[in-house]
């Protein structure tokens, strides 16, 4: 087990949390709160060697700092990005519309699933 | 380590007249990029005259206006057109959709059933053009799947009016039947190779025109590998390096450049990474999440592209996006991981992409990182993918500083 002390400014709640998920299934990692400090543990799953315990522990503090200036470099341009994504997500994902041949025909729609049926048993021929 | 370079005793930026920009020293010119992508090379001393602030009679004024550096001299009209054109509310859609028609490392296969749905849920994805990559190797029960892909999606490219086009990818060779099928319904072939060594005759099947090839030859060997490759008929490559061997690769990867564009006019031959690069539309560069590529189980789930499925077979689905049949195409938007992917790819947002010259260029798949560094965003100070887009794009964009060469890539790219 590995465990750090690590004071407020700069590191966040946040951004120990993000980071402990790039752990992922490596290690547990704990989370204790003071009024100006953050303890962290590490508990790695299963045996590692204690260099391995210090390359994941040195991860996971790089991530938070990541994490942190990301914070950061997003609270800059908040509009910027918001607003791309914002719009990508709302615009960016209609479905093509139906065919309205399809749609307002009724035989269109029969002959054209005959079609594919015909398609799956002769695909299933094959496979035979 | 990612690399930003700096220009010793660089004076002040004039606040009145240098416009918003990131620059990169390229061999005896300085880069200077503004936030859309727009460009122009300068000489060191050039570039700081423009940073103390130019005279009004200036001859650079013309050029540096042009790029949109100038404060004084912005074209609003040019930038919104070039970050309409290239920024992600222009994107047109996913273009490659990549099917697995069988498991990795089993021989389970997908079903008609779900084919069926899978190419259903394909053209129901919105795009100029419905690009299938079909991957698996040819036995009895793959060529069924195959067979029926391809004749139903083209039918159903025919019903929607849209243009469909296929490309098959595995190692087994086609048996003259097939062949003459896949031909007939223009489905190109894409192969994976190694390169290594001096190129051997026969090394590329027969019809192949696109491939994926892993680069472990020398350098001095890059001009034979191309025209090994380009005399064989492939049209379009993919060079990728091997873990850990970035350096070798990276001098190979500049030969190999030079040798496609010495060949223009008599053989055509191109790179798909750099092309998808130099485009600086996130959507063109190969094998990025949900904005150029979906995959598509054998059991009919949807990820976010290919490598997020290989990471599925070890456990991790954190890029499952939904499952054909049931989820819908304008579901995905809800998806936690859809949402998590945008986010991981808005370089605005990333430690030191936020202030790389080429921001506007570059973008790194999301599941690459997370397969890479345990996480979406990457922490690209120490990402192996990072580095070697910036070595390439240092490549590129040392030909495009000069006159000769910048021709010819320009009419490469084209």
């Amino acid at each position: 087990m590995i465990r750090y002390k690590l004071s407020k400014p700069p590191y966040t709640k946040e951004s120990l949390r993000l980071s402990a998920l790039s752990v992922g299934d490596r290690a547990e990692v704990f989370l204790d709160e003071g009024k100006d400090h953050f303890i962290v543990e590490l508990k790695p799953v299963g045996k590692i060697k204690e260099s391995e315990l210090k390359v994941l522990a040195g991860e996971f503090l790089n991530e938070a700092l990541t994490c942190l200036y990301r914070q950061e470099l997003i609270r800059f341009a908040p509009e910027l990005s918001q607003a791309t994504a914002a719009q990508f997500l709302e615009k960016g994902f209609p479905a093509t519309p139906p065919d309205p041949l399809e749609q307002l025909e009724p035989q269109v729609r029969i002959d054209r699933n005959r079609d594919t049926e015909e398609l799956l048993a002769a695909a299933r021929n094959l496979i035979r | 380590m990612s690399r930003l370079s700096e220009i010793a005793r660089c004076p002040a930026a004039h606040k009145r007249s240098v416009g918003p920009h990131q620059f990169r020293r390229i061999g005896d010119y300085v880069l200077a990029v503004d936030d859309a992508g727009r460009f122009v090379f300068l000489s060191p001393s050039e570039y700081r005259d423009f940073l103390k602030g130019l005279k009004p009679d200036s001859p650079l004024r013309e050029k540096l206006g042009h790029a949109g550096l100038l404060r004084d001299a912005f074209d609003f009209d040019d930038a919104a057109q070039c970050s309409a054109e290239r920024g992600l509310l222009a994107w047109p859609g996913t273009s490659v959709h990549v099917i697995r028609l069988e498991k990795y490392g089993s021989r389970d296969v997908m079903d008609l059933g779900t084919a069926r749905k899978v190419v259903d849920f394909v053209f129901t994805v919105p795009g100029p053009c419905v690009n299938l990559r079909l991957c698996a190797e040819l036995t009895k029960q793959t060529w069924g799947l195959v067979w029926f892909i391809v004749q139903y999606a083209r039918r159903k490219g025919e019903w929607h009016k849209r243009p469909v086009a296929f490309t098959w990818m595995g190692q087994s060779a086609p048996s003259v039947e097939q062949a003459e099928f896949l031909a007939a319904h223009k489905v190109d072939l894409r192969t994976e190779m190694w390169l290594s060594g001096k190129p051997k005759k026969g090394l590329v099947p027969m019809g192949v025109r696109r491939a994926t090839a892993l680069v472990q030859a020398p350098a001095n060997q890059a001009a034979a590998w191309v025209d090994c490759l380009a005399e064989a008929g492939v049209e379009s490559v993919l060079l990728a390096t091997p873990p850990s061997d970035t350096g070798a690769f990276l001098e190979f990867y500049a030969a190999a450049i030079d040798r496609m564009l010495q060949l223009q006019g008599r053989l055509e031959i191109r790179e798909e990474r750099a092309l998808g690069l130099l485009s600086g539309r996130r959507w063109l560069l190969p094998g990025h999440d949900l904005l150029s590529e979906l995959c598509y189980a054998p059991d009919g789930g949807i990820y976010s592209s290919e490598l997020a499925l290989v990471m599925a077979g070890d456990g991790k689905d954190l890029l499952k996006l939904g499952q054909v049949g049931s989820t819908r195409y304008e579901d995905l938007a809800k998806s936690p991981a859809v949402r998590a992917v945008l986010a991981a790819s808005l370089s605005e947002n990333q430690p030191m992409c936020s202030q790389c010259a080429y921001r506007a260029f570059c973008a790194i798949p999301p599941s690459e990182s997370l397969a890479a560094q345990g996480t979406l965003w990457g922490r690209h100070p120490s990402s192996e993918r990072c580095s070697l887009h910036m070595a390439i794009l240092d490549i590129l964009f040392a030909r495009l500083a000069r006159t000769e060469s910048a021709e010819a890539l320009r009419a490469w790219m084209s």
